[in-house]
């Protein structure tokens, strides 16, 4: 059954890291890049907890690991978004590419 | 030690001189000429009295080391020995007359201040060269004397002509002195010790017989470009662009006479190479007959006296070469004098000619009742150039003849009679035309002499120097004999073959004046002799054998190419390479400039290669 094996999980994952890097590198707004980055932690999300169905004897370390990485997703967003909205009030504009202050 | 101390004098008046004039006031104008005597009189006198009080005695060498480089050695000093000696005082003698004559000659020039610095400085520069015990040394000083003729030749560099003697002679005299350089090198790589006392005793036997053979022709070609040799010779009759007493300085005791002199101080060296001697045989031989030729038919006095300058230093070249360096070194004091002598008259005469060099502009004055002692002291000149008894240059030439004859190099002593017989034609037109008083073409000059209310002491200033030469060219070489016959190798002793010897030279010298006074001596004379009856003859001289030719295409196509040639690999290689260097630079920062433009995106995605890159790393590992 394709459903009891690792492979399948991975190559999910790999593709939703694939899609949110694409997304991180190409989007120009920083609230895509923001939900490109969720897209990123999920697929690490689905690495751990395949990893732990297939690999590992203790079943919840996996688990414990994911519902951090939720939390931390969320305290994340929090903090991005916030971060956008400064960004937006100074530079009127959320485009990254207009965001060049900091070039050498 | 009060020898020493009387050399240290002898050695440094002049340059005392040229160190008092150079800080004098420039309104002072009668100060210059009084130093420049005063000093160079005493450095003259104190080797006169070297000379009785030394000569044929010991050698006097004082020394002390200057540079070391691990295992050679210079030393800075004095080597005095009988050569160095005769040779001191005549610099001495003849530089501090032609300095009493500059008085009188340079008296209207405004810059009598540069004048009398320069010729100490020249004077010193050939003094130390003489006495200098280290070659390295030697060719310091011999470069300094080719400065300082440099500045002498253009002394009037406002006009073009001087200038561009000036620059001729510099260029190549340094040419030549190129080869002297590379000589100097390579005898201090092999042999480790420059002292001449040393070189003459032991390089010989350090050096290979090939190694030898290099140092002698590379030393010669210094000695061709100072002492005006074939190929080298064109700068010598240009060089007269300069101040008269220059050119009697030049052309007797320092400058030229440095470049035989080299050749004697190292004859024991030299002597030792077979294939050398025949090399400076033949060079000098060769610049002696081509320089008598273009003598024949000049009408520039200087340039006449000049020529023969190059002749005879070729003469005193192809005596040394021969093996007398006796022969050779007593005709180079000899012709100092006599030769010093006929350019301070030459200078007076083309004064009293309105400033023309030309001997017809000399020809058409009245010069019998104005300057009939001038005309006497002419006569002696080129008589004693010509080499007829009793006056000096006979003395010399006769020694040089004599061991021609002992030795039996009958082709070479065909070689010098033939030049004798030239010299003495050239030498007694020019004295035969010079002395027409008023009775050739453009005759009848009515302007007034230039000399007219010159005060005693520029009388005296004229007519002392050049008197004391022709006494010195006359009587000098009787009364001296008894102490340098045997320095010369004079024979006392004659038998038949001196008899017939001075029989054969005298006939030829005869001959010559003959033929001179065949064509100028009488009422109608014509201007150019028999050289104009031979054809051919008459336009290689006017054209100078072609020798400026030469070296104009020589300097035009070959140096000229070369310098084109190194312009365009400067610009196309070595700067293009320097310029693109640059421009790689500028265009690889642009193109990662590019990543630096502050977009985060680009700054991540970097990030990300690397990372990729470093994982691909340590995985493929």
């Amino acid at each position: 059954m394709l459903i009891n094996q690792l492979v399948p999980y991975l190559l999910l994952s790999a593709l939703l890291f694939s899609t949110g890097l694409f997304g991180f590198l190409m989007r120009r707004s920083l609230i895509a890049m923001l939900i490109a980055v969720e897209l990123i932690l999920n697929a690490a999300n689905i690495n751990f907890l395949a990893f732990n169905r297939f690999m590992n004897a203790d079943k919840s370390l996996g688990q414990i690991y994911s519902i951090f990485v939720i939390g931390l997703a969320a305290a994340e967003i929090a903090i991005g978004l916030s971060l956008v909205i400064a960004v937006y009030r100074k530079f009127r504009s959320i485009n990254v590419e207009k965001l060049t202050e900091l070039k050498g | 030690m009060m020898d020493l101390n009387l050399l240290h004098i002898s050695v440094w008046a002049n340059f005392a001189a040229f160190f008092l004039i150079t800080f004098l006031p420039k309104n002072r104008v009668k100060l210059p000429p009084a130093v420049a005597l005063l000093f160079s009189g005493a450095g003259a006198a104190a080797s006169a009295v070297l000379l009785v009080r030394r000569f044929g005695g010991e050698m006097l060498e004082w020394k002390f080391p200057w540079l070391t480089w691990n295992s050679a050695q210079v030393n800075l000093g004095y080597y005095l020995d009988d050569l160095s000696l005769v040779m001191l005082t005549s610099v001495c003698l003849i530089s501090f007359l032609i300095q009493l004559y500059s008085v009188w000659y340079m008296n209207e020039d405004a810059d009598k201040k540069r004048f009398f610095a320069t010729i100490t400085f020249f004077t010193w520069a050939m003094i130390s060269f003489v006495v200098s015990v280290n070659l390295f040394a030697s060719y310091l000083f011999w470069e300094l004397i080719g400065l300082a003729s440099y500045l002498l030749i253009g002394f009037w560099h406002e006009r073009p002509a001087p200038r561009r003697a000036a620059i001729k002679a510099f260029v190549m005299t340094r040419f030549g002195d190129l080869g002297f350089l590379a000589a100097v090198i390579l005898l201090i790589s092999h042999v480790h010790n420059l002292d001449i006392p040393f070189l003459n005793s032991q390089a010989a036997a350090l050096l290979g017989p090939g190694e030898l053979l290099l140092v002698i022709v590379l030393l010669f070609f210094g000695v061709m470009g100072k002492s005006a040799q074939f190929p080298l010779h064109t700068w010598l009759p240009d060089a007269m662009e300069g101040p008269t007493p220059v050119s009697a300085l030049i052309h007797s005791a320092t400058m030229v006479a440095a470049g035989v002199y080299l050749l004697v101080r190292l004859f024991p060296m030299i002597e030792v190479s077979q294939g050398g001697m025949h090399y400076i045989l033949f060079i000098g031989a060769f610049t002696s007959v081509l320089a008598a030729c273009l003598a024949l038919t000049e009408c520039d006095m200087k340039r006449i006296l000049a020529y023969s300058t190059v002749s005879q230093l070729g003469f005193m070249v192809m005596a040394v070469g021969s093996g007398t360096w006796h022969g050779g070194m007593f005709h180079l004091i000899t012709h100092a004098f006599f030769k010093s002598m006929l350019f301070l008259l030459s200078g007076y005469f083309i004064f009293v000619a309105h400033h023309s060099n030309s001997i017809f502009d000399m020809a058409a004055l009245p010069l019998k009742e104005k300057s009939k002692w001038m005309l006497v002291l002419l006569w002696i000149g080129a008589l004693a150039l010509s080499g007829l008894f009793p006056f000096s240059g006979f003395m010399s030439k006769e020694s040089i003849f004599g061991y021609l004859l002992e030795t039996r190099q009958y082709p070479v002593y065909g070689i010098a009679l033939f030049i004798s017989f030239l010299t003495a034609y050239y030498t007694t037109r020019m004295a035969f035309i010079v002395s027409k008083n008023g009775s050739g073409p453009g005759a009848g000059d009515k302007r007034d002499s230039p000399l007219r209310g010159q005060s005693l002491e520029l009388r005296v200033a004229l007519n002392l120097p050049v008197t004391v030469l022709g006494i010195l060219t006359v009587a000098g070489v009787w009364v001296f004999l008894p102490w340098h016959k045997e320095f010369f190798h004079i024979h006392t002793d004659w038998h038949a073959r001196e008899w017939m010897n001075l029989g054969v030279t005298s006939a030829l010298v005869l001959a010559g004046i003959g033929t001179s006074f065949f064509y100028f001596g009488r009422k109608s004379f014509s201007e150019k002799g028999w050289p104009a009856l031979i054809p051919g003859l008459d336009f290689l001289i006017s054209k100078k054998f072609f020798m400026d030719d030469f070296w104009n295409a020589v300097m035009e196509k070959i140096v000229k190419g070369f310098s084109r040639l190194s312009v365009w690999s400067d610009a196309h290689i070595i700067n293009a390479a320097v310029n693109h260097v640059g421009l790689a630079c500028v265009r690889s920062g642009r193109a990662v400039a590019e990543l630096q433009a502050g977009e985060v995106q680009r700054y991540i995605l970097v990030a990300l290669l690397v990372i990729v890159s470093i994982i691909f790393y340590l995985l493929t590992r």
